[in-house]
Protein backbone atom coordinates (compact mmCIF):
# COMPACT_ATOMS: atom_id res chain seq x y z
CA UNK A 1 0.00 0.00 0.00
CA UNK A 2 2.72 2.39 1.03
CA UNK A 3 4.71 1.42 -2.05
CA UNK A 4 1.77 2.24 -4.28
CA UNK A 5 1.41 5.69 -2.72
CA UNK A 6 5.13 6.30 -3.11
CA UNK A 7 4.98 5.15 -6.71
CA UNK A 8 2.08 7.49 -7.56
CA UNK A 9 2.88 10.53 -5.46
CA UNK A 10 5.80 11.98 -7.45
CA UNK A 11 3.81 12.07 -10.71
CA UNK A 12 1.67 15.17 -10.05
CA UNK A 13 4.57 17.22 -8.75
CA UNK A 14 6.73 16.31 -11.74
CA UNK A 15 4.06 16.92 -14.41
CA UNK A 16 1.57 19.41 -12.98
CA UNK A 17 0.97 21.11 -16.33
CA UNK A 18 0.14 17.84 -18.05
CA UNK A 19 -2.39 17.00 -15.33
CA UNK A 20 -3.87 20.50 -15.49
CA UNK A 21 -4.20 20.13 -19.27
CA UNK A 22 -5.93 16.79 -18.76
CA UNK A 23 -8.26 18.52 -16.28
CA UNK A 24 -9.06 21.26 -18.81
CA UNK A 25 -9.82 18.58 -21.39
CA UNK A 26 -12.14 16.77 -18.94
CA UNK A 27 -14.02 20.00 -18.14
CA UNK A 28 -14.37 20.92 -21.82
CA UNK A 29 -15.62 17.45 -22.84
CA UNK A 30 -18.20 17.40 -20.04
CA UNK A 31 -19.27 20.96 -20.95
CA UNK A 32 -19.71 19.96 -24.60
CA UNK A 33 -21.85 16.97 -23.59
CA UNK A 34 -23.91 19.28 -21.33
CA UNK A 35 -24.51 21.70 -24.22
CA UNK A 36 -25.49 18.80 -26.46
CA UNK A 37 -27.99 17.43 -23.92
CA UNK A 38 -29.36 20.92 -23.22
CA UNK A 39 -30.00 21.43 -26.93
CA UNK A 40 -31.41 18.00 -27.72
CA UNK A 41 -33.13 16.29 -24.77
CA UNK A 42 -36.41 18.19 -25.14
CA UNK A 43 -36.45 17.31 -28.87
CA UNK A 44 -35.87 13.63 -28.14
CA UNK A 45 -38.76 13.61 -25.66
CA UNK A 46 -41.15 15.62 -27.86
CA UNK A 47 -44.63 14.14 -27.70
CA UNK A 48 -43.94 12.15 -24.56
CA UNK A 49 -45.40 12.99 -21.12
CA UNK A 50 -41.94 14.14 -19.98
CA UNK A 51 -41.62 16.71 -22.79
CA UNK A 52 -42.93 19.62 -20.70
CA UNK A 53 -40.52 18.95 -17.86
CA UNK A 54 -37.57 18.33 -20.21
CA UNK A 55 -38.08 21.78 -21.78
CA UNK A 56 -37.73 23.45 -18.39
CA UNK A 57 -34.66 21.57 -17.19
CA UNK A 58 -31.79 23.95 -17.77
CA UNK A 59 -28.11 23.31 -18.31
CA UNK A 60 -27.07 23.57 -14.61
CA UNK A 61 -28.84 20.25 -13.96
CA UNK A 62 -27.01 18.41 -16.76
CA UNK A 63 -23.72 20.13 -15.92
CA UNK A 64 -23.80 19.26 -12.20
CA UNK A 65 -24.87 15.65 -12.91
CA UNK A 66 -22.18 15.14 -15.56
CA UNK A 67 -19.63 16.81 -13.29
CA UNK A 68 -20.60 14.40 -10.51
CA UNK A 69 -20.25 11.47 -12.91
CA UNK A 70 -16.80 12.72 -13.90
CA UNK A 71 -16.02 13.15 -10.21
CA UNK A 72 -16.85 9.47 -9.55
CA UNK A 73 -14.89 8.18 -12.54
CA UNK A 74 -11.79 10.34 -11.96
CA UNK A 75 -11.82 9.54 -8.24
CA UNK A 76 -12.02 5.82 -9.03
CA UNK A 77 -9.06 6.23 -11.40
CA UNK A 78 -7.18 8.11 -8.66
CA UNK A 79 -6.49 11.18 -10.82
CA UNK A 80 -9.08 13.73 -9.66
CA UNK A 81 -6.83 15.54 -7.18
CA UNK A 82 -4.07 15.97 -9.78
CA UNK A 83 -6.49 17.72 -12.15
CA UNK A 84 -7.90 20.19 -9.63
CA UNK A 85 -5.93 23.13 -10.99
CA UNK A 86 -8.23 23.06 -14.04
CA UNK A 87 -11.47 23.34 -12.07
CA UNK A 88 -11.75 27.16 -12.03
CA UNK A 89 -15.31 27.39 -10.76
CA UNK A 90 -15.10 30.98 -9.51
CA UNK A 91 -13.47 32.36 -12.63
CA UNK A 92 -16.09 30.76 -14.88
CA UNK A 93 -18.96 31.93 -12.67
CA UNK A 94 -17.78 35.52 -12.45
CA UNK A 95 -17.09 35.75 -16.19
CA UNK A 96 -20.60 34.41 -16.82
CA UNK A 97 -22.11 37.04 -14.54
CA UNK A 98 -20.22 39.87 -16.24
CA UNK A 99 -21.64 38.62 -19.55
CA UNK A 100 -25.10 38.46 -17.95
CA UNK A 101 -24.86 42.23 -17.44
CA UNK A 102 -24.94 42.71 -21.23
CA UNK A 103 -28.43 41.18 -21.42
CA UNK A 104 -29.81 43.81 -19.03
CA UNK A 105 -31.02 46.65 -21.21
CA UNK A 106 -31.59 49.54 -18.81
CA UNK A 107 -33.83 51.37 -21.29
CA UNK A 108 -36.35 48.51 -21.15
CA UNK A 109 -36.44 48.82 -17.36
CA UNK A 110 -37.01 52.59 -17.67
CA UNK A 111 -40.01 51.96 -19.96
CA UNK A 112 -41.88 50.45 -17.02
CA UNK A 113 -39.95 52.24 -14.30
CA UNK A 114 -42.75 53.17 -11.90
CA UNK A 115 -44.60 49.95 -11.11
CA UNK A 116 -41.71 47.75 -12.18
CA UNK A 117 -39.08 49.21 -9.89
CA UNK A 118 -41.54 49.57 -7.01
CA UNK A 119 -42.59 45.91 -7.25
CA UNK A 120 -39.02 44.67 -7.57
CA UNK A 121 -37.64 46.71 -4.68
CA UNK A 122 -40.52 45.90 -2.29
CA UNK A 123 -40.59 42.22 -3.27
CA UNK A 124 -36.84 41.68 -3.07
CA UNK A 125 -36.55 43.54 0.26
CA UNK A 126 -39.46 41.76 1.96
CA UNK A 127 -38.75 38.25 0.66
CA UNK A 128 -35.00 38.49 1.20
CA UNK A 129 -35.41 39.61 4.83
CA UNK A 130 -38.18 37.06 5.49
CA UNK A 131 -36.18 34.15 4.03
CA UNK A 132 -33.01 35.21 5.83
CA UNK A 133 -34.92 35.40 9.13
CA UNK A 134 -36.76 32.11 8.56
CA UNK A 135 -33.55 30.30 7.66
CA UNK A 136 -32.01 31.69 10.85
CA UNK A 137 -34.91 30.35 12.92
CA UNK A 138 -34.49 26.96 11.20
CA UNK A 139 -30.79 26.94 12.09
CA UNK A 140 -29.47 27.08 8.53
CA UNK A 141 -25.79 28.00 8.09
CA UNK A 142 -25.22 31.78 7.92
CA UNK A 143 -23.80 31.75 4.40
CA UNK A 144 -26.35 29.32 3.00
CA UNK A 145 -29.01 31.65 4.46
CA UNK A 146 -27.74 34.49 2.26
CA UNK A 147 -27.71 32.25 -0.82
CA UNK A 148 -31.24 30.96 -0.25
CA UNK A 149 -32.57 34.46 0.46
CA UNK A 150 -30.91 35.93 -2.66
CA UNK A 151 -32.03 33.03 -4.86
CA UNK A 152 -35.69 33.06 -3.85
CA UNK A 153 -36.08 36.85 -3.71
CA UNK A 154 -34.10 38.01 -6.76
CA UNK A 155 -33.39 35.80 -9.73
CA UNK A 156 -32.49 32.27 -8.78
CA UNK A 157 -29.15 30.75 -9.73
CA UNK A 158 -27.49 34.02 -10.86
CA UNK A 159 -28.39 35.73 -7.60
CA UNK A 160 -27.16 32.76 -5.58
CA UNK A 161 -23.84 32.99 -7.47
CA UNK A 162 -23.53 36.73 -6.80
CA UNK A 163 -24.40 36.20 -3.13
CA UNK A 164 -21.86 33.38 -2.89
CA UNK A 165 -19.20 35.78 -4.12
CA UNK A 166 -20.26 38.43 -1.63
CA UNK A 167 -20.40 36.22 1.49
CA UNK A 168 -17.68 33.72 0.51
CA UNK A 169 -19.96 30.71 0.54
CA UNK A 170 -18.78 27.17 -0.14
CA UNK A 171 -19.19 25.53 -3.53
CA UNK A 172 -21.45 22.87 -2.01
CA UNK A 173 -23.76 25.57 -0.67
CA UNK A 174 -23.98 27.14 -4.11
CA UNK A 175 -24.78 23.77 -5.70
CA UNK A 176 -27.44 23.17 -3.04
CA UNK A 177 -29.09 26.56 -3.63
CA UNK A 178 -28.95 26.16 -7.44
CA UNK A 179 -30.55 22.71 -7.23
CA UNK A 180 -33.42 24.08 -5.10
CA UNK A 181 -34.03 26.95 -7.52
CA UNK A 182 -34.41 24.59 -10.47
CA UNK A 183 -36.46 22.07 -8.49
CA UNK A 184 -38.99 24.71 -7.45
CA UNK A 185 -39.09 26.51 -10.81
CA UNK A 186 -40.41 23.49 -12.71
CA UNK A 187 -43.87 23.22 -11.05
CA UNK A 188 -44.24 27.03 -11.03
CA UNK A 189 -44.23 27.08 -14.83
CA UNK A 190 -47.50 25.20 -14.95
CA UNK A 191 -49.10 26.26 -11.65
CA UNK A 192 -48.82 30.04 -12.04
CA UNK A 193 -50.40 30.37 -15.51
CA UNK A 194 -53.21 28.06 -14.33
CA UNK A 195 -53.74 30.10 -11.15
CA UNK A 196 -53.67 33.35 -13.17
CA UNK A 197 -56.49 31.95 -15.28
CA UNK A 198 -58.49 30.75 -12.25
CA UNK A 199 -58.10 34.16 -10.56
CA UNK A 200 -59.09 35.97 -13.76
CA UNK A 201 -55.94 38.12 -13.85
CA UNK A 202 -55.28 40.37 -16.84
CA UNK A 203 -52.29 39.34 -18.95
CA UNK A 204 -50.27 42.32 -17.71
CA UNK A 205 -50.88 41.51 -14.03
CA UNK A 206 -50.23 37.81 -14.65
CA UNK A 207 -46.94 38.69 -16.36
CA UNK A 208 -45.85 40.91 -13.47
CA UNK A 209 -46.76 38.11 -11.05
CA UNK A 210 -44.82 35.48 -13.01
CA UNK A 211 -41.77 37.72 -13.46
CA UNK A 212 -41.77 38.63 -9.78
CA UNK A 213 -42.11 35.09 -8.48
CA UNK A 214 -40.46 32.55 -10.77
CA UNK A 215 -36.71 32.53 -10.35
CA UNK A 216 -35.09 31.25 -13.50
CA UNK A 217 -35.27 33.22 -16.74
CA UNK A 218 -36.13 30.16 -18.85
CA UNK A 219 -38.99 29.25 -16.51
CA UNK A 220 -40.29 32.85 -16.60
CA UNK A 221 -40.28 32.73 -20.40
CA UNK A 222 -42.08 29.38 -20.45
CA UNK A 223 -44.77 30.47 -17.96
CA UNK A 224 -45.23 33.88 -19.62
CA UNK A 225 -45.65 32.22 -23.02
CA UNK A 226 -48.40 29.98 -21.63
CA UNK A 227 -50.39 33.08 -20.62
CA UNK A 228 -49.81 35.24 -23.71
CA UNK A 229 -47.62 37.82 -25.47
CA UNK A 230 -48.35 40.76 -23.14
CA UNK A 231 -47.75 38.56 -20.10
CA UNK A 232 -44.42 37.41 -21.54
CA UNK A 233 -43.32 41.01 -22.21
CA UNK A 234 -44.18 42.25 -18.71
CA UNK A 235 -42.73 39.12 -17.07
CA UNK A 236 -39.47 39.65 -18.96
CA UNK A 237 -39.26 43.33 -17.95
CA UNK A 238 -39.86 42.49 -14.28
CA UNK A 239 -37.29 39.68 -14.38
CA UNK A 240 -34.67 41.89 -16.04
CA UNK A 241 -35.22 44.54 -13.36
CA UNK A 242 -34.72 41.97 -10.64
CA UNK A 243 -31.54 40.76 -12.38
CA UNK A 244 -30.26 44.35 -12.43
CA UNK A 245 -30.93 44.76 -8.71
CA UNK A 246 -28.72 41.74 -8.05
CA UNK A 247 -25.69 44.05 -8.16
CA UNK A 248 -27.18 46.27 -5.45
CA UNK A 249 -27.92 43.27 -3.23
CA UNK A 250 -24.36 41.94 -3.71
CA UNK A 251 -22.95 45.26 -2.50
CA UNK A 252 -25.27 45.35 0.53
CA UNK A 253 -24.49 41.73 1.40
CA UNK A 254 -20.76 42.43 1.27
CA UNK A 255 -21.22 45.40 3.60
CA UNK A 256 -23.32 43.38 6.05
CA UNK A 257 -21.04 40.33 6.16
CA UNK A 258 -17.86 42.39 6.50
CA UNK A 259 -19.18 44.76 9.16
CA UNK A 260 -21.44 42.41 11.15
CA UNK A 261 -21.33 38.66 10.41
CA UNK A 262 -17.60 38.07 9.83
CA UNK A 263 -16.44 40.71 12.28
CA UNK A 264 -14.87 39.24 15.38
CA UNK A 265 -16.28 40.50 18.67
CA UNK A 266 -14.28 43.45 19.96
CA UNK A 267 -12.56 43.95 16.63
CA UNK A 268 -12.47 47.52 15.30
CA UNK A 269 -14.99 48.52 12.66
CA UNK A 270 -13.60 47.52 9.24
CA UNK A 271 -12.44 50.46 7.15
CA UNK A 272 -13.04 51.30 3.51
CA UNK A 273 -9.93 49.32 2.56
CA UNK A 274 -11.35 46.12 4.05
CA UNK A 275 -14.72 46.73 2.40
CA UNK A 276 -12.99 47.21 -0.95
CA UNK A 277 -10.88 44.09 -0.42
CA UNK A 278 -13.99 42.00 0.20
CA UNK A 279 -16.14 43.64 -2.45
CA UNK A 280 -16.89 41.25 -5.35
CA UNK A 281 -15.24 43.29 -8.11
CA UNK A 282 -16.93 41.39 -10.91
CA UNK A 283 -20.11 43.31 -9.97
CA UNK A 284 -18.37 46.35 -11.47
CA UNK A 285 -17.97 44.36 -14.70
CA UNK A 286 -21.64 43.31 -14.52
CA UNK A 287 -22.78 46.95 -14.21
CA UNK A 288 -20.32 48.17 -16.87
CA UNK A 289 -21.52 45.48 -19.30
CA UNK A 290 -25.12 46.56 -18.73
CA UNK A 291 -24.37 50.25 -19.31
CA UNK A 292 -22.25 49.58 -22.43
CA UNK A 293 -24.88 47.24 -23.92
CA UNK A 294 -27.71 49.71 -23.23
CA UNK A 295 -25.86 52.60 -24.87
CA UNK A 296 -24.79 50.48 -27.84
CA UNK A 297 -28.22 48.92 -28.43
CA UNK A 298 -29.76 52.39 -28.60
CA UNK A 299 -27.44 53.22 -31.49
CA UNK A 300 -27.61 50.21 -33.83
CA UNK A 301 -30.32 48.47 -35.93
CA UNK A 302 -32.35 45.91 -33.96
CA UNK A 303 -31.10 42.93 -35.99
CA UNK A 304 -27.46 43.85 -35.31
CA UNK A 305 -28.14 44.29 -31.61
CA UNK A 306 -30.08 41.04 -31.34
CA UNK A 307 -27.30 39.08 -33.08
CA UNK A 308 -24.63 40.45 -30.72
CA UNK A 309 -26.74 39.82 -27.61
CA UNK A 310 -27.45 36.27 -28.81
CA UNK A 311 -23.70 35.67 -29.13
CA UNK A 312 -23.04 37.17 -25.67
CA UNK A 313 -25.79 35.00 -24.16
CA UNK A 314 -24.27 31.91 -25.80
CA UNK A 315 -20.86 32.75 -24.28
CA UNK A 316 -22.50 33.33 -20.89
CA UNK A 317 -24.14 29.91 -21.10
CA UNK A 318 -20.77 28.32 -21.91
CA UNK A 319 -19.10 30.08 -18.98
CA UNK A 320 -21.79 28.94 -16.55
CA UNK A 321 -21.77 25.39 -17.94
CA UNK A 322 -18.00 25.25 -17.32
CA UNK A 323 -18.66 26.55 -13.79
CA UNK A 324 -21.34 23.99 -12.96
CA UNK A 325 -19.31 21.12 -14.45
CA UNK A 326 -16.43 22.22 -12.20
CA UNK A 327 -18.79 22.35 -9.21
CA UNK A 328 -19.90 18.77 -9.97
CA UNK A 329 -16.28 17.65 -10.31
CA UNK A 330 -15.39 19.12 -6.93
CA UNK A 331 -18.62 18.33 -5.09
CA UNK A 332 -18.62 16.17 -1.98
CA UNK A 333 -21.99 14.58 -1.34
CA UNK A 334 -21.20 14.44 2.37
CA UNK A 335 -21.03 18.24 2.43
CA UNK A 336 -24.48 18.45 0.86
CA UNK A 337 -25.80 16.02 3.46
CA UNK A 338 -24.46 18.27 6.21
CA UNK A 339 -26.91 20.98 5.16
CA UNK A 340 -29.82 18.59 5.84
CA UNK A 341 -33.46 19.03 4.85
CA UNK A 342 -34.20 22.31 6.63
CA UNK A 343 -33.11 24.56 3.74
CA UNK A 344 -35.66 22.80 1.53
CA UNK A 345 -38.47 23.64 3.98
CA UNK A 346 -37.24 27.23 4.23
CA UNK A 347 -37.11 27.55 0.45
CA UNK A 348 -40.63 26.10 0.10
CA UNK A 349 -42.15 28.50 2.65
CA UNK A 350 -40.28 31.46 1.15
CA UNK A 351 -41.50 30.52 -2.34
CA UNK A 352 -45.13 30.52 -1.12
CA UNK A 353 -44.60 33.90 0.61
CA UNK A 354 -43.06 35.24 -2.61
CA UNK A 355 -46.03 33.90 -4.60
CA UNK A 356 -48.58 35.66 -2.34
CA UNK A 357 -46.73 38.97 -2.00
CA UNK A 358 -45.93 39.11 -5.73
CA UNK A 359 -49.63 38.56 -6.52
CA UNK A 360 -50.65 41.41 -4.21
CA UNK A 361 -48.02 43.79 -5.61
CA UNK A 362 -48.71 42.88 -9.24
CA UNK A 363 -52.46 43.47 -8.79
CA UNK A 364 -51.87 46.76 -6.99
CA UNK A 365 -49.10 48.21 -9.16
CA UNK A 366 -49.87 46.77 -12.61
CA UNK A 367 -53.69 46.88 -12.44
CA UNK A 368 -53.84 50.03 -14.61
CA UNK A 369 -50.50 49.61 -16.39
CA UNK A 370 -50.51 49.99 -20.18
CA UNK A 371 -47.69 48.20 -21.95
CA UNK A 372 -45.64 50.59 -24.15
CA UNK A 373 -45.98 49.67 -27.83
CA UNK B 1 -7.45 16.91 6.68
CA UNK B 2 -5.72 16.32 3.36
CA UNK B 3 -5.05 19.13 0.95
CA UNK B 4 -7.71 17.68 -1.34
CA UNK B 5 -10.31 17.78 1.42
CA UNK B 6 -9.33 21.33 2.25
CA UNK B 7 -9.77 22.30 -1.36
CA UNK B 8 -13.21 20.66 -1.42
CA UNK B 9 -14.52 22.67 1.47
CA UNK B 10 -12.92 25.89 0.31
CA UNK B 11 -15.21 28.91 -0.01
CA UNK B 12 -16.17 30.27 -3.42
CA UNK B 13 -13.68 32.99 -2.60
CA UNK B 14 -11.08 32.19 0.07
CA UNK B 15 -12.32 33.87 3.25
CA UNK B 16 -9.70 32.97 5.81
CA UNK B 17 -8.30 36.12 7.40
CA UNK B 18 -4.80 34.72 7.18
CA UNK B 19 -5.11 34.19 3.42
CA UNK B 20 -3.48 36.86 1.27
CA UNK B 21 -6.04 38.91 -0.65
CA UNK B 22 -4.26 39.03 -4.00
CA UNK B 23 -5.52 35.80 -5.60
CA UNK B 24 -9.16 36.68 -4.90
CA UNK B 25 -8.88 40.22 -6.21
CA UNK B 26 -7.01 39.23 -9.33
CA UNK B 27 -9.56 36.53 -10.15
CA UNK B 28 -12.39 39.08 -9.88
CA UNK B 29 -10.56 41.46 -12.17
CA UNK B 30 -9.60 38.69 -14.61
CA UNK B 31 -13.28 37.71 -14.86
CA UNK B 32 -14.27 41.35 -15.34
CA UNK B 33 -11.69 41.97 -18.07
CA UNK B 34 -12.41 38.64 -19.76
CA UNK B 35 -16.19 39.14 -19.67
CA UNK B 36 -16.03 42.72 -20.97
CA UNK B 37 -13.53 41.75 -23.68
CA UNK B 38 -15.76 38.93 -24.92
CA UNK B 39 -18.73 41.31 -24.87
CA UNK B 40 -16.87 43.98 -26.85
CA UNK B 41 -15.71 41.37 -29.39
CA UNK B 42 -19.32 40.29 -29.84
CA UNK B 43 -20.41 43.92 -30.25
CA UNK B 44 -17.63 44.45 -32.79
CA UNK B 45 -18.99 41.49 -34.74
CA UNK B 46 -15.89 39.35 -34.30
CA UNK B 47 -17.55 36.64 -32.21
CA UNK B 48 -21.13 37.03 -33.41
CA UNK B 49 -20.46 35.26 -36.70
CA UNK B 50 -18.80 32.34 -34.96
CA UNK B 51 -21.43 31.90 -32.22
CA UNK B 52 -24.62 32.50 -34.21
CA UNK B 53 -24.61 30.87 -37.66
Amino acid sequence: MTEAVVAIAPIPSSRPRAWAAAGVAAVLVLAAVTRFLDANVSGWLAGSPAAGIAKTIEYPVYAILLGLLGNLVLTALGVLDRMRAAFRTELFIKTGLVLLGASINLSIIVSAAGPDLAQSVILITCIFLFTYWLAGVAGVDLKLRALLAAAVSICGVSAAIAAAGAVHAKREQLAYAASLVILFAIPSIFIQPWLASVLGLSHVVAGAWIGGNIDTTAAVTAAGTLVGDDALKVATIVKVTQNALMGVVAVLLTLYYVTVVDRESGAPRPGLGELWRRFPKFVIGFIAASVIATLWLGDVPKATGDAAIAAINAMRTWALILAFVSIGLELRVSSLREAGWRPIGVFAVATVANLVLALGLASLLFGNFVLPK
Amino acid sequence: MTSAEEADSAPVQPAEPAQPARPKISEDWIATILGLTLMLLAIAGVITKAMVP
